[in-house]
């Protein structure tokens, strides 16, 4: 069996990992790309995947956006969390927590002496 | 310049296919422009020509396809399906009616039209242009195109407002359109329209479901213009202002002449021979009660019940036997001076006379023809060379076939 790829592992985690670098601070789009991408050390965020992913959140409470002007070009929108976000938030951590013990658990376990089919 | 012109054209596709609404798309498209520049500019700073970073920014976001189908679907709200639900009914209710009002004033602008070169004609060729009557062939015909009309522009009208309201594809909204409309389409022309319908308007009318599916199809390929209120009201206005001022032109001269007589002999006799000659037209053996209200006009899709009653002359009593009421088919169109169709060798229907005494009874049922307005109603018997006869006078009844498209096709299968 191959090692999971990272991406295949940041599969499914890419909304909690947007309201982590938002945690403390407002942010927009690229910005929160490149947080992830500094803070991960190579984590990679599709940067098709991050706005349908901004947007889902917006939708359903978990982020404001706000649009400020940008530096001579189109305005920026900026995100921040809010209190179901932050509720949101915590909860993915303690979902992820789990999830890595409980993998920990069997990837560290030792192998079996003998197989069951002897 | 043609780095430039490669992000307006990723924006452009994104644009086409973001199925959101105005202010929301215009958004989306705003954010992931600041997002090119952003990332244009971070890599200018690393060096990198502006072409291949702006090349490089699109690659990352992905085909434009697959990022508006993304975006899309993250706008959906549960509550989106019902909102979509709701703007079809919206927009069919207006889109349908307008574009009822419009289609029947072109087709009564085309009649008026129609009209007037017939009594221009008229004018040069003489009264004998129009003896045609056209009521049979437009009776039906005229709610068929109607309906062919409105079903195209409902069709046309309601895909893009559903697709936005629900957040979904067009190819999506296009299939359920169809899946839901087709039928509903179809359960009204077919079951809720009734006018007297003849081969052409009939069909026409019941492929109204296909120019309805035609119409969400190729919605925004058709040159349909939207129908609003304003042009609504401003084409009503054009036509009655139109209408009366074709009409001051004509003067009247549309008026049409009626039938004077086909000026050959008649002789009931040969006239009606298929069923039976007259045994005495000016003393039948038989009187039939008469009452007015008996022989119509009547509409319907029928079947038609029809009870005569009447009396056999005591002289006659025991001269017939057999005796019995027939309905016969009249002729197409108006009577003309002939009240049978020339070409009927049998009657739709009979019934036994039931004898009382002298008195006569009998009760029988017909389906009527949408081609035909009258029916020649005899009473017959047989003399005692075996010969089946007329035995009183001849009576027309008025029924007029109207009924659904439906019925008609039941009609014509019987």
């Amino acid at each position: 069996m191959s090692p999971l790829s990272r991406s295949q592992l940041l599969k499914g985690t890419t909304e909690m990992l947007i309201l982590g670098v938002i945690e403390n601070e407002r942010l927009h789009g690229y910005d929160i790309l490149q947080r992830i991408r500094d803070a991960g050390s190579g984590l990679i965020v599709s940067e098709g995947a991050l706005y349908p992913a901004l947007h889902r959140l917006e939708k359903r409470g978990a982020v404001t956006g706000t649009w400020e002007p940008g530096s001579g070009g189109p305005r920026r929108r900026y995100y921040a969390l809010t209190e179901l976000g932050r509720g949101q938030l915590a909860e993915s951590r303690r979902e992820w927590e789990r999830f890595v013990a409980d993998v920990e658990a069997v990837a560290s376990a030792p192998a079996p002496v003998e197989g069951r089919n002897g | 310049m043609a780095d430039h012109d490669l992000v307006t054209a990723y924006l452009e596709a994104l644009d086409e296919r973001l199925v959101l609404p105005d202010d929301e798309r215009a958004a989306a498209i705003e954010e992931i422009e600041a997002h090119i520049e952003e990332s244009v500019s971070a890599a200018a700073q690393h060096g990198v020509e502006r072409e291949a970073a702006e090349r490089r920014a699109l690659e990352r976001l992905g085909a434009p396809d697959r990022l508006a189908s993304d975006i899309t679907d993250a706008h959906r709200l549960p509550g989106h399906a019902l909102a979509a639900a709701g703007t079809a009914l919206r927009v069919g209710v207006k889109t349908g009616i307008g574009a009822y009002i419009l289609a029947w004033a072109g087709i009564l602008a085309v009649a008026l039209a129609f009209g007037l070169v017939l009594a221009g004609l008229r004018t040069i060729f003489g009264p004998a242009m129009l003896e045609a009557d056209f009521s049979a062939a437009t009776d039906g015909l005229m709610p068929a195109v109607v309906a062919a009309i409105v079903a195209l522009a409902l069709g046309n009208a309601l895909v893009e407002p559903v697709a936005i309201t629900a957040r979904r594809s067009v190819g999506a909204v296009r299939a359920a359109l169809i899946a839901v409309g087709v039928p509903i389409v179809a359960f009204v022309v077919l079951t809720m329209v009734t006018a007297r319908w003849d081969s052409w308007a009939a069909v026409l009318m019941a492929s109204a479901p296909i120019w309805y599916a035609l119409g969400v199809a190729r919605s925004g390929r058709l040159p349909i213009p939207r129908v609003s209120f304003r042009r609504v009201l401003l084409t009503a206005i054009a036509f009655i202002v139109g209408s009366m001022a074709l009409l001051g032109a004509a003067g009247g001269a549309g008026s049409v002449e009626t039938f004077e007589g086909v000026g050959e002999p008649f002789d009931p006799n040969v006239r009606y021979a298929v069923i039976g000659q007259f045994v005495d037209l000016e003393h039948p053996p038989v009187e039939m009660d008469f009452a007015d209200s008996a022989t119509g006009p009547f509409h319907g899709p029928g079947p038609v019940p029809l009870a005569r009653t009447g009396t056999i002359k005591a002289s006659a009593a025991g001269d017939w036997t057999g005796l019995r009421l027939e309905v016969w088919p009249g002729p197409e169109g108006e009577l003309n001076g002939d009240e049978l169709d020339p070409s009927a060798t049998e009657p739709l229907a009979v019934a036994a006379m039931e004898r009382t005494g002298r008195r006569l009874s009998a009760l029988l049922t017909f389906g009527p023809l949408p081609s035909r307005q009258f029916y020649y109603v005899a009473v017959t018997g047989i003399g005692a060379d075996g010969v089946r006869m007329q035995l009183a006078w001849p009576e027309v009844v008025m029924w007029e076939w109207r009924g659904t498209v439906a019925q008609w096709f039941a009609s014509t299968l019987r």
